[in-house]
């Protein structure tokens, strides 16, 4: 019954031109036939998956009103307004966290030339405490494709500049695999893309080694 | 905050009105004696209330200069901007009271005389100020916290009950607190008493969205939905709203901003026929059932009802960074995800602050004590709560996604690009710039697209954020794509 009425009113919505959502989507599963009383009423053809959605729906707004701290009326309406209000002010407080750390970082800029450096980090010692050696492995392992072990020391950047000068020399990486020991890196590519043969690579990786 | 006052009215008015801002509260005092005098007997706001404020602008105290200072603070002025600068010399004068009482009594004359404020719409405006008055009043208290206290926006004030008449304060408090919304105002509603110079009022307010003219002759119960505080759900509940409707005498529309003023249902429903709104009703009264007046009645205000509830949605949506879907439930959904985001970043940048006051203090203390190197590894106990810093948010564009969580001083950040661009260069540039150290890298390219996951740690020191850098990945993703970047050649 409340269905009925429901949809009546979604009807003549959808006659006035009214366009929600769920009244048009209604409308299409509509079938139409005639009641006892011969006046047209419609109802939706497929009942289950239009309550599922309306489920979810409401599950869905439920656990948004979860959320929201502050919320009086309880219904359906209330709680997307306050959502709003919620996000507005939630988005507000971010931007004003976010200027007040940039104030704070800049001041902190300021202050710090003049103080005296941290020591960096030197890579260089512990490979050497370590005994890891810088090494270059090229191995083929297909049509144009390389597969490469890069052993080296870990400085700021550096890896980024070895991403640069292979792209720049035309080669595509197809995996890539880092991971950072004692102070070097461990790089496992697999390359393709560069029609050296074992040899020249190998050789042309240790140059751009020695260059970045 | 008790006020000294003329009337006993006044007087219960500043009563209730106890807990808010004391500052924007004996302005909008002011402001309503104000409005009721402007309100009844001008409908062109503009034209007939400069000539009177600037007479009684040579009234006005300088001191009250400093007040007016903080409204036009950081917004671009308007001519509603200037009156309101006006209003702010004239209270700030009027109100000390000092040589002023003169004009103050005045006012205080024509507000009693022309006051036609129907009782009926006060207890409409009461109640909403009831329903609301929890609701908003805490929110504000801590939006206004938030906020810049110099700055005169106070929307509390608004829900005051005092104000009798909202519709001209909003009209003129409203524009200031976002001068952006307005430009993105998807629905407004208001009463407008369309037999009443109507069009000059729109014409001349037109920048502001549609606002309410209080009507001179009798009951207009205006309500404002002005949409910096739409929603903040500002007057009209459905059920009030619906008793105002059945208030408003003939000729009373409704119009919303999808309809431009144009009239339907509403006023016409109760005088029986009417126009185009009723001719449509024609068809749906049989359907809908007897009783034409109040079933139809409820009809139209169900209609409104349902349009709001849409703009609701729609105003959500807007919001969201990334919306899928244009439905309901999915804009829920997201809605969900993004205020939990917000959440968590809220708190990130909470605590990152917080580090970053106490940290600089703390490390300068453990300098002195050991070596320079020690001092790097030893985090600030600078923590108020030792809570550990954790944040997790995603990003989607067109072509990539971007998820970055921070746990402490590890970030993870996961990629997922459906073309083939050189994500990893790009990426590690992004790092090195950012400050981050990378500790591990893997993923590859997979057919179409290329995936990776990349550790680092935030350099100390450093007081970047998740969404710092899941923007910043995003962007750089993008640019790169959409520059044609020729990705390498393929043999």
């Amino acid at each position: 019954m409340e269905q009925e009425n429901y949809n009546r009113l979604n009807v003549s919505l959808d006659e006035l031109g009214f366009n929600s959502e769920n009244v048009s989507k209604t409308w299409k599963k509509r079938k139409e036939y005639y009641n006892e009383d011969g006046i047209r009423v419609f109802t939706a053809k497929n009942l289950g998956a239009e309550r599922r959605r309306r489920e979810k729906h409401i599950s869905r707004l439920y656990i948004l009103r979860s959320l929201i701290p502050n919320i009086t009326k309880m219904t359906k309406d209330s709680v997307i307004t306050d959502a709003i209000t919620y996000t507005k002010r939630l988005q507000y407080e971010v931007d004003t966290l976010t200027q007040e750390l940039h104030a704070l970082e800049e001041k902190e800029n300021l202050e710090e030339r003049a103080e005296p450096k941290i020591a960096e980090y030197s890579a260089a010692e512990d490979l050497n405490n370590w005994g890891i050696q810088e090494e270059v492995q090229v191995e083929n392992i297909g049509e144009n494709k390389l597969w490469i072990k890069i052993i080296i020391e870990k400085n700021t950047g550096r890896f980024m500049k070895l991403m640069e000068t292979m792209n720049s020399l035309g080669i595509e990486i197809i995996e890539a695999n880092v991971t950072t020991i004692k102070g070097a890196y461990l790089i496992v590519t697999s390359i393709k893309g560069i029609s050296f043969d074992v040899h020249q690579a190998k050789h042309l990786l240790a140059d751009i080694i020695k260059s970045i | 905050m008790p006020m000294s006052s003329g009337s006993g009215d006044k007087q219960d008015m500043h009563d209730q009105t106890g807990c808010f801002d004391p500052n924007t509260m004996d302005e909008g005092i002011e402001n309503s004696q104000k409005d009721y005098n402007t309100n009844n007997n001008n409908i062109n706001l503009e034209e007939d209330f400069k000539p009177s404020v600037e007479e009684e602008l040579s009234y006005h105290n300088p001191q009250h200069l400093e007040d007016v200072s903080t409204y036009t603070n950081g917004f671009t002025p308007s001519p509603i901007d200037i009156e309101q600068q006006n209003l702010g010399l004239n209270i700030g004068g009027s109100y000390n009271n000092s040589s002023n009482n003169d004009m103050d009594n005045h006012l205080a004359n024509e507000v009693y005389q022309n006051s036609t404020w129907d009782p009926s719409v006060q207890d409409m405006d009461y109640i909403n100020h009831q329903e609301h008055h929890q609701l908003s009043e805490q929110q504000y208290q801590q939006f206004v916290e938030t906020q810049n206290h110099n700055q005169s926006y106070n929307p509390s004030s608004i829900l005051d009950p005092s104000y009798s008449s909202p519709d001209l304060l909003n009209l003129l408090r409203l524009p200031r607190c976002s001068a952006s919304s307005l430009l993105t105002t998807p629905s407004n509603i208001c009463l407008t008493n369309p037999t009443q110079k109507a069009p000059n009022f729109h014409s001349s307010m037109s920048f502001l969205g549609d606002l309410p003219i209080g009507s001179s002759d009798n009951t207009s119960g205006s309500s404002v939905l002005y949409d910096p505080l739409f929603p903040l759900n500002l007057p009209p509940q459905p059920p009030a709203l619906r008793e105002l409707f059945q208030s408003l005498p003939n000729g009373y529309s409704m119009p919303t901003s999808s309809r431009n003023g144009s009239i339907f249902g509403g006023g016409d429903e109760m005088e029986g026929d009417g126009d185009m709104g009723v001719l449509e009703f024609n068809r749906v009264t049989a359907s809908v059932g007897k009783g034409r007046g109040k079933a139809t009645k409820h009809f139209a205000t169900e209609k409104q009802r349902r349009e709001q509830l849409n703009g609701k949605y729609k105003i959500l949506r807007s919001l969201i960074p990334n919306p899928t879907k244009v439905d309901r439930a999915s804009v829920v959904g997201d809605a969900i995800e993004y205020i939990r985001e917000l959440i968590r970043t809220v708190n990130e940048l909470k605590l990152l602050v917080e580090k970053k006051r106490h940290g600089r203090d703390m490390c300068k203390r453990l300098k002195t004590e050991d070596d320079a190197a020690e001092s790097c590894n030893i985090k600030p106990f600078g923590d108020p709560d030792g809570n550990i810093r954790t944040s997790w948010l995603q990003r989607k564009s067109k072509d990539s996604e971007v998820d970055v969580r921070i746990i402490d001083d590890d970030v993870t950040i996961k990629l997922f690009q459906r073309r083939k661009v050189n994500c990893l260069l790009f990426v590690s540039k992004v790092l090195d710039e950012l400050q981050l150290e990378l500790h591990h890298v893997a993923g590859g390219h997979v057919g179409e697209y290329c995936s990776f996951l990349f550790n680092s740690k935030v350099t100390e020191g450093s007081s970047v954020y998740a969404s710092a850098i899941a923007n910043r990945v995003i962007d750089v993703l993008d640019t790169q794509y959409a520059a044609g970047v020729p990705h390498t050649s393929r043999l």
